[in-house]
């Protein structure tokens, strides 16, 4: 594995008393796309939140060495005021400087939305808003990004927008964590994949991780994971009950 | 009237530009309470100002008189600020578990500390007045030096906002992104919360609930629907408190009406003019263009009031304290305020009559009293609106008030006008302003006013406590008997020495003719 970017030892992670992740031991290395998925409640987000410091661990380490650009779920910006996709993808970095008009319309032509910075990010389509806060967690030229939800909410056309960008970060040698709910969609484009259930942790190739007895295991009914033109197509089986 | 509406404008001075100072302040902190979805914090932050603010005055109350007055006007601002950052705290920290909403621990604050307010003004020994004073608010009467904490307070928000505007932007469009870019986030959420408390506590002070409510509500309601981008809603929402701030002063001006009122219905009128031009295009343009010229009228007016208010105060509105020769000179140097210039140079600070007879009845502070006094007399409103007023306060039971109301009276006397009024004021009906008329008139050197004395004597409708007011003043007179005498005897007096006593214009005294 290359140098490792992300590094866990022995964390123990929650909030105040209460413990969500007891042991995390994981390393993610340079240039990897690594998949966290799990059912509702299973600490996905705790992980995430620990990687970007929000929270902190209450007992091992947590090492992240790399500048961190962080996309979250587009519903998570307040467009209570007509923020433009400029306006947003600008507080993407710490301070405005001279340059940050021209960095912002460079950010968002990398994310194909050339010419959109005057546009009122409230107006914009939900794939064209991902795209946008894409766009914002590039402006500070991270090393790492994080995808909260990248594709919840949005249709097949927004989905395949975002995972494009994704994967063209991926190759250009950015370091991605992805987290969803949409099995397809992480084992499709990561490169190894994290199963959180019950506070523990599988890390592992996701074609490994992401087995049919596995996935019922947690989900409690029969899952049929297959195959359709050389990509995973992971479905509850024919007549399969909770 | 509306000269008279403009000269009374012109003369606000520092109340005028306070009012805008509060509006802008507050109406850009309304923006970020409408961007965090804590409108009702906000409203629930003032309401917690107020319970501190009635706190104090509850204390105030069990004090010695001296350190009671400093609890009241400093210590007042300081608990309600207290109380207000306090609550902003408390409230923007989220209980883990707690099964309780967000909202709902705001609603319990704001019921909580409303409740308590009332009934700790209501438990204060001038509750009804400071009941008044919180909701309504009297910044036309506050003092120079009440002004001063407010005008600090603010200042130092906005510059905090101008160092932390962009922080405090990230923090409250995406915390989680706010975050992973290495801003501390919760105490960024703490310094703008505080920032808001500061502002809300300061300004309710001075301004009351309705004008801090207003400010914070609507010209973000006119922002949001006049701007298309932020940097537009922040200008309109600005522009609307200015335009609200100018068009709420005027109407009070012109219609002696109270301030906060007259903004918050002003700044309603542009809220609702807003909402139903939005989806007109032409409309909108007028609206846009109409916020604006408000606003460049609004700042315009500044400066002109401000230099147009060089004339000094009167002292008691600046907060000093007169001199014993200011004093002399008040007594003895009277000037022609019945025949007043409503916009000359004797014009001074002129809020609305309604405010100044508002305060001289329920203010409890004398200082303010007197300074609405001052007020009052150079007031442009007609003579007889302000007579009652003065009449009143003469007999007020604080020395200084009721000095300075006779020694305006003395100069209302002094014209042929105002003492034709004076002597209606004679045969009132109410027995006090007979006697408040006849005392003037006497000391302004009106003999035939001894009579008017002398009817008070046997007067059944006199109070009490009055009785030994009138044979008080009677003894003023030269040769008046020097013990207690019956109004026989009075009467008997009177018709032997009425044809021997002269006024002696010389020593602004009667003097008896054989002298």
């Amino acid at each position: 594995m290359s140098a490792a970017v992300i590094e866990f030892r022995a964390a123990r992670l929650g909030y105040g008393s209460a413990v969500v992740l007891p042991a995390v031991d994981l390393t993610v290395g340079a240039g990897e796309c690594l998949g966290i998925v799990g059912p509702n409640g299973c600490g996905k987000t705790t992980l995430l939140r620990a990687i970007l410091g929000a929270i902190a661990p209450q007992a091992g380490t947590v090492e992240v060495r790399a500048r961190v650009g962080y996309c979250p779920q587009r519903t998570q910006v307040n467009t209570v005021l007509p923020f433009t996709a400029g306006d947003v993808v600008g507080l993407g970095s710490l301070k405005r400087t001279p340059d940050l008009p021209a960095r912002v319309a460079a950010a968002l032509e990398a994310c194909g939305l050339p010419g959109s910075s005057e546009r009122v990010f409230a107006d914009l389509s939900g794939g064209q808003q991902q795209r946008a806060l894409l766009a914002r967690a590039l402006i500070g030229d991270p090393d790492l990004i994080l995808f909260d939800e990248p594709t919840r909410g949005l249709d097949l056309a927004g989905e395949h927008e975002v995972m494009q960008l994704v994967s063209q970060l991926n190759r250009a040698g950015k370091t991605l964590v992805l987290v969803s709910h949409q099995l397809h969609v992480v084992a499709r484009y990561a490169t190894r994949l994290v199963l959180i259930h019950g506070g523990e942790l599988t890390v592992g190739p996701t074609e490994e991780v992401l087995s049919s007895a596995r996935l019922q295991a947690i989900y409690g009914f029969e899952v049929c994971v297959a195959q359709v033109s050389g990509l995973p197509v992971i479905l509850p089986a024919p007549g399969a009950s909770a | 009237m509306i000269a008279d509406a403009w000269s009374v404008f012109l003369n606000s001075g520092e109340h005028y530009a306070t009012v805008l100072f509060i509006g802008v302040v507050c109406a850009y902190l309304g923006l970020f309470c409408v961007l965090r979805g804590i409108v009702f914090l906000g409203v629930a932050l003032a309401q917690l100002a107020a319970a501190g603010v009635a706190g104090a005055f509850v204390v105030a109350d069990a004090l010695p008189p001296a350190l009671g007055e400093s609890v009241r006007s400093t210590g007042a601002s300081l608990s309600g600020v207290g109380l207000a950052a306090l609550g902003s705290f408390g409230l923007a920290a989220k209980p883990h578990g707690s099964r309780i909403p967000a909202d709902a621990r705001v609603g319990l604050v704001y019921a909580g500390s409303a409740a308590l307010a009332v009934l700790l003004v209501w438990r204060s020994s001038r509750g009804l007045a400071e009941l008044r004073n919180l909701l309504a608010g009297d910044v036309v009467v506050a003092r120079h030096e009440d002004l001063i904490p407010l005008w600090i307070g603010l200042s130092a928000v906005v510059v905090v906002h101008a160092l932390f505007w962009r922080p405090f932007l990230q923090v409250s469009q995406d915390p989680e992104f706010a975050q992973a870019l290495g801003l501390p986030v919760r105490r960024l959420q703490w310094l703008l919360l505080g920032s808001l408390a500061v502002a809300i506590a300061l300004s309710l002070r001075a301004g009351g609930l309705l004008l801090v409510f207003g400010f914070l509500v609507l010209p973000p309601v006119c922002g949001l629907c006049l701007g298309q981008r932020v940097r537009g809603v922040l200008g309109y929402t600005l522009a609307a408190a200015c335009s609200g701030g100018l068009l709420g002063y005027l109407a009070a001006s012109a219609a002696d009406l109270p301030v906060a009122a007259s903004v918050g219905t002003a700044l309603l009128v542009l809220a609702g003019a807003a909402q139903l031009g939005k989806a007109h295009p032409l409309a909108l343009g007028a609206l846009r263009a109409g916020f604006a010229l408000g606003a460049v009228c609004a700042l315009f007016a500044m400066p002109l009031v401000l230099c147009w208010d060089h004339e000094p105060h009167p002292p008691h509105l600046r907060g000093d304290h007169p001199t014993p020769e200011e004093e002399a000179t008040h007594d003895h140097a009277p000037r022609d305020l019945g025949h007043a210039d409503p916009a000359g140079p004797e014009g001074e600070a002129r809020p609305s009559l309604e405010v100044l007879l508002r305060a001289l009845s329920e203010a409890p502070d004398p200082a303010r009293r007197v300074a609405a006094v001052e007020a009052l007399a150079a007031h442009a409103a007609p003579l007889e609106a302000r007579l009652p007023g003065l009449l009143g306060a003469s007999l007020d039971d604080d020395p200084a008030v009721a000095s300075s109301a006779t020694a305006a009276l003395l100069r209302v006397g002094a014209s042929p006008e105002g003492a034709a009024q004076l002597r209606r004021a004679t045969v009132a009906d109410e027995a006090l302003t007979r006697l408040a008329a006849s005392r003037a008139l006497v000391r302004g050197g009106h003999a035939e006013a001894v009579d008017g004395l002398l009817a008070l004597l046997d007067s059944e409708d006199l109070p009490l406590l009055y009785g030994d007011a009138v044979g008080a003043e009677l003894r003023r007179l030269p040769r008046a008997p020097a013990e207690a005498a019956s109004p026989r005897d009075w009467r008997v007096w009177w018709a032997e020495a009425r044809g021997a006593i002269r006024w002696d214009a010389a020593s602004g005294s009667f003097v008896y003719s054989s002298e």
